[in-house]
C-alpha cells in the first residue's frame, strides 16, 4: 500500500526538485555576493525556506532596510500562504493531522500545488515526501550556488526558470481539463492579477492574496448556484 | 547577535506563522460550508495567478523561451496528462541550444559594456574641456531624462544633492543648461548639445586665433637680431656676461673696469683656458704697481691717466663683444640703475670693435713714447679732443690741470 504511494509521490515532487535547484543556486550566488557568511546564507534557506521572500530580504539588506522592515515586508509577502494552508487543513488523513507543524514549515507554492491536485486525502507520506524533495533542493541548491557561484552557467537558470511555472502548467491542466469552473478560475484569477500588478493597486506581496481573497470569494458564490448542476 | 541573524530568525517566524495557523484552526473543526466552497476555489485560482503574469517574465533577456517552455507543457499535458515530461520537456524546449539565450546575453553584455566605456570615454573629453566630473555627470543625465527638479537629477546622476545646485548654476554659466521655474518648481532643462558644441567651438576658435597671434609674434621677434635689449641692474648685467661668456667660443674684445674685471674673472679665465682669444683695454689701477699684477693683465692693455678719465667721464664704462655676434656696452657704476644694452646686430658690434681697437693704439702708442714725447703727445691728444668735443676755455683748462 505504501510503496506506490511513495513513488507516486517522489514522482511528482522531481518537478519541483528540478524547478527549485537553480532558483536556490541563485540565491546562494547572490547571499555570498551581498556579503552574507556559509552560515547566515544555509539558514536563511534552511529556516526561512520561502524563495521570493528571501530574494526580496537581500536587496533590502543591501539597501540598508532595518530589520523589523524587512521582516513585515516578508510577512506580507508570505501571507499568502495562509490561504494556501486554510486549504490543505481541510485535506489531511488521521494520521496527517498529527505532525501539522512539520506539515505547515514545507508549504510553499509549489508544494501547495502540487499537494492540492493530488486525489484523496493527503496521507503523511505523501506530504512529507513532497515537502523533502522541495526541502532537500532548495537547501543543497543554496549551498552548491554557495560554494560554486561562478562556474554555474547563467543560462542554466534561464531555462530552468521555466520549470516552475511548467510545473504550476502541468499541475493545473488536468483540473481545468475536467471543470470548466477550475478553468474560469484559473484564467479570472490570471487576469486579475496581471491588472492589479500593471496598475500596482497593492502593495507587493498583497496583489495575490487580494486577486486570490476576490476570485474564490466569486467563485463560492456562484458554484452555490451553480455548482449544484455541474458535480451532478 | 547580528543584523542578519535578526532578519533570518525574524523572517523565519513570521513565514511559519501564516502557514501554521490555518492547520491549528481548522484541522478537526467542522468548516462552515460557505467557507468550505470558499476553500475549494483556492488551487485554481492561486495557480491562476502564480502563473499570469509571472511567466511571461521567466526569462527576461529571451522571453520566447519561457513562451515555448510552457506551450509544450500545456499541449503535452493536454494531451498525455503527467508532471514529469511536461515539466522538464519545458526545459528542454527553453534550452535547446544554449545559442540563442547565450548570444542574447552575451549581446546585452557587450552593449552595456560599450555603452559604459563610451560613457567614460565621452566623460574624460568632457574633462579635456573644462567640466568636472560632476558637471559632466548631470548634464549627460539631464540629456537622457527631462525636464527635472534638482532633487531628481542628484538621484539620476549621483551627483550628491549637497553639490547639485552648484553643479546646476555652473552648467546655467557655461550655457550647457538652463532653468524654467513653474510656481514652486524649478526645472532644469538640457541645452542641445549641437548649440552648445557650437558655442564652445567659436570660443575656441577665437582662444586659438589669440594664441597663435600672441606666441607668433613672440617667436619671430625673439629670432630678429636687430634688436636692442636694455637689461638693468648691475647684478642682473654680471650675470648676463657671465652666461655670454661662458658660451664664447673663440673671440672675447672688452673695455672694461677693474671693478667689473674682478667679478668676471673666473669665467674669462676658464673660457682663456679653453681657447679663447681676449683681447682689449683695462681700466684700473696701474698693474705694475700692484703687486701681483692681475692676471688678465696682460693680455689686456691698461689704459692711461684713469684718473682724469674719470673727472672727465664720471662714470665705468663697459663695452663687450663675444664672438663677434653679441655686442653689449653701458654704464656700470650705478649701482642697481646700471644699464647696458645688448645686441647682436652687426653695425654695433663693428663700432664696439673698433672704438676698442683704436683705444688699443692710443693707449699703445703713448705707452712706448719717453717722457718728452710722451707730453707732446698728451698736448696734442688733449688738442684734438678739444677739437672735437669743442670744450669752453674753463673746461678745457680745468681738464688740462689733470694731467698728470
Amino acid at each position: 500500500m505504501i510503496k506506490p504511494k511513495l513513488k507516486e509521490s517522489v514522482k511528482a515532487g522531481i518537478p519541483i526538485f528540478v524547478g527549485y535547484m537553480p532558483a536556490a543556486a541563485a540565491f546562494g550566488v547572490l547571499a555570498k555576493g551581498c556579503g552574507l557568511g556559509m552560515l547566515e546564507t544555509f539558514l536563511f534557506s534552511a529556516l526561512v525556506f520561502a524563495g521570493a521572500s528571501q530574494f526580496m530580504a537581500l536587496n533590502l539588506l543591501m539597501a540598508g532596510m532595518s530589520a523589523g522592515g524587512i521582516i513585515l515586508a516578508t510577512f506580507l509577502v508570505n501571507f499568502r500562504h495562509f490561504l494556501m494552508s486554510a486549504y490543505l487543513s481541510t485535506r489531511l488523513d488521521h494520521q496527517a493531522k498529527k505532525v501539522v507543524p512539520l506539515i505547515a514549515f514545507g508549504v510553499t507554492d509549489e508544494v501547495f500545488s502540487v499537494l492540492s491536485f493530488q486525489g484523496g486525502r493527503l496521507s503523511k507520506t505523501t506530504v512529507f515526501s513532497i515537502q523533502l524533495c522541495a526541502y532537500s533542493a532548495w537547501v543543497t541548491g543554496t549551498l552548491a550556488g554557495f560554494f560554486l557561484g561562478g562556474f554555474l552557467p547563467e543560462i542554466l537558470n534561464q531555462s530552468m526558470g521555466v520549470a516552475l511555472y511548467a510545473l504550476f502548467v502541468a499541475i493545473l491542466l488536468p483540473e481545468v481539463k475536467k471543470s470548466r469552473r477550475a478553468l474560469f478560475l484559473a484564467l479570472s484569477s490570471g487576469a486579475l492579477n496581471a491588472t492589479l500588478i500593471r496598475f500596482q493597486i497593492f502593495p507587493d506581496g498583497w496583489t495575490i492574496i487580494a486577486c486570490i481573497v476576490i476570485v474564490a470569494l466569486a467563485g463560492s458564490l456562484i458554484s452555490e448556484t451553480q455548482g449544484a448542476g455541474e458535480e451532478a | 547577535m547580528s543584523k542578519e541573524m535578526i532578519v533570518i530568525f525574524g523572517m523565519a517566524m513570521v513565514t511559519y506563522i501564516p502557514r501554521l495557523l490555518p492547520f491549528l484552526f481548522l484541522t478537526n473543526r467542522q468548516i462552515p460550508k460557505r467557507c468550505d466552497a470558499f476553500l475549494r476555489c483556492i488551487p485554481p485560482v492561486a495557480l491562476g495567478a502564480l502563473i499570469v503574469p509571472g511567466v511571461f517574465t521567466a526569462t527576461p533577456e529571451f522571453p520566447v523561451a519561457a513562451f515555448l517552455g510552457v506551450a509544450f507543457t500545456a499541449v503535452y499535458g493536454l494531451i498525455r496528462g503527467g508532471i514529469i515530461v511536461p515539466v522538464l520537456g519545458s526545459v528542454g524546449i527553453a534550452w535547446p541550444d544554449p545559442g540563442p539565450g547565450v548570444v542574447a546575453r552575451a549581446r546585452t553584455l557587450k552593449k552595456e559594456y560599450r555603452l559604459v566605456s563610451k560613457e567614460t570615454q565621452i566623460m574624460n573629453n568632457m574633462k579635456t574641456l573644462g567640466f568636472s566630473e560632476y558637471e559632466c555627470k548631470a548634464y549627460l543625465n539631464l540629456l537622457e531624462e527631462f525636464p527635472l527638479n534638482g532633487y531628481a537629477l542628484s538621484k539620476n546622476s549621483g551627483v550628491p544633492r549637497s553639490r547639485i545646485y552648484e553643479v546646476l548654476k555652473n552648467l546655467i554659466d557655461k550655457q550647457m543648461v538652463f532653468e524654467q521655474i513653474e510656481e514652486k518648481n524649478r526645472l532644469y532643462y538640457p541645452v542641445d548639445p549641437q548649440i552648445f558644441i557650437k558655442k564652445i567651438k567659436t570660443d575656441y576658435d577665437q582662444v586659438f586665433k589669440n594664441i597663435s597671434e600672441f606666441a607668433g609674434d613672440l617667436y619671430t621677434e625673439k629670432k630678429k637680431d636687430d634688436k636692442l635689449v636694455m637689461i638693468k641692474g648691475r647684478k642682473n648685467i654680471v650675470s648676463f656676461l657671465n652666461l655670454l661668456i661662458k658660451g664664447a667660443e673663440k673671440r672675447i674684445a672688452v673695455s672694461i673696469w677693474e671693478e667689473e674685471l674682478n667679478e668676471l674673472a673666473d669665467e674669462i679665465n676658464r673660457a682663456v683656458e679653453r681657447g679663447v682669444f681676449l683681447r682689449g683695454i683695462f681700466f684700473g689701477e696701474n698693474p705694475s704697481r700692484k703687486d701681483p699684477p692681475h692676471p688678465l693683465v696682460p693680455p689686456l692693455i691698461s689704459h692711461r691717466r684713469v684718473k682724469r678719465y674719470m673727472a672727465e667721464k664720471k662714470e665705468r664704462f663697459i663695452s663687450i663683444i663675444i664672438d663677434r655676434r653679441h655686442a653689449i656696452s653701458g654704464i656700470l657704476s650705478r649701482g642697481e640703475q646700471s644699464r647696458v644694452t645688448w645686441t647682436q646686430d652687426e653695425g654695433f658690434i663693428e663700432i664696439s670693435e673698433d672704438h676698442i681697437a683704436h683705444d688699443l693704439i692710443v693707449n699703445l702708442y703713448s705707452a712706448s713714447l719717453d717722457k718728452e714725447a710722451y707730453k707732446e703727445f698728451e698736448a696734442f691728444s688733449d688738442n684734438a679732443h678739444n677739437h672735437y668735443f669743442n670744450y669752453s676755455d674753463e673746461e678745457f683748462s680745468a681738464y688740462r690741470k689733470m694731467l698728470t
